[in-house]
């Protein structure tokens, strides 16, 4: 499941993506696939911070994941190179998202400064929400 | 010996975790409208780069790459996968 809308407030908009992922198939890529999908997929700081995270890595890796598809759609970046590598989610508490690449070019274009990212943890699921002030293009 | 798009279709069904028959699909058919989610993606990607000893760069690591049975087939020929018998 997943959605990006717009909320208009005059000649700004609030921009939001949601995203949600199944731990089990992070679960399951991750048996299949072994340590390549860890590193295709995220920074060594988060690789740093899952091993020592109180979640299982699953779940973290489940919710990072779903944090870069939220930032992908709140960005509108349907077919971009790399996306994964573009979206760095830094931190814990609170999350930070730090771009580069076409992701921080389409930022810039929108007019974003910031986004703000949450994540849930579910038991089976994990769901991430990204909001942003942008630019009424 | 199975076709190049034999091949992919295979790794597609075992690996994208798609609720339809990949068998059924249309070479062009869009996997992404057939159920294929950005995550699915991640372990087509990664399986076939097993099945083809090859790695995606960074620039064809994009939603479009695996559009469809036949966009990975001319991503694969960019990397230097025949497009005959596997």
């Amino acid at each position: 499941m997943d959605q990006s809308l717009l909320r208009h407030t005059g000649q700004h908009v609030t921009r939001v993506g949601v995203d949600v992922q199944d731990v089990a198939d992070v679960r399951s890529a991750r048996e299949r696939h072994g340590a390549r999908y860890d590193v295709r997929l995220f920074t060594e700081e988060e690789l740093s911070r899952a091993s020592a995270h109180p979640l299982t890595a699953d779940r973290y890796f489940a919710g990072r994941f779903a944090g870069r598809e939220a930032v992908l759609k709140l960005l509108a970046l349907a077919d971009a190179p790399a996306p994964w590598a573009e979206i760095a989610i830094r931190g814990d508490r609170p999350l930070g998202v730090e771009l580069t690449g076409s992701a921080q070019a389409a930022a810039h274009r929108w007019g974003i400064t910031v986004i703000r990212l949450s994540i849930h943890y579910g038991r089976s699921r994990a769901t991430a929400v990204a909001v942003a002030d942008a630019h009424d293009l | 010996m199975p076709s190049l798009l034999d091949t992919i279709r295979g790794v597609v069904q075992a690996h994208g975790q798609m609720p339809v028959d990949v068998s059924g699909l249309a070479d062009s058919a869009d996997l992404y409208q057939n159920g294929l989610t950005s995550h699915a993606s991640v372990n087509v990607m990664l399986a076939l780069e097993d099945s083809f000893d090859v790695e995606f760069p960074d620039a064809l690591l994009k939603r479009s790459t695996f559009q469809s049975l036949e966009a990975i087939a001319q991503a694969l020929e960019t990397l230097g996968v025949s497009p005959g018998a596997h």
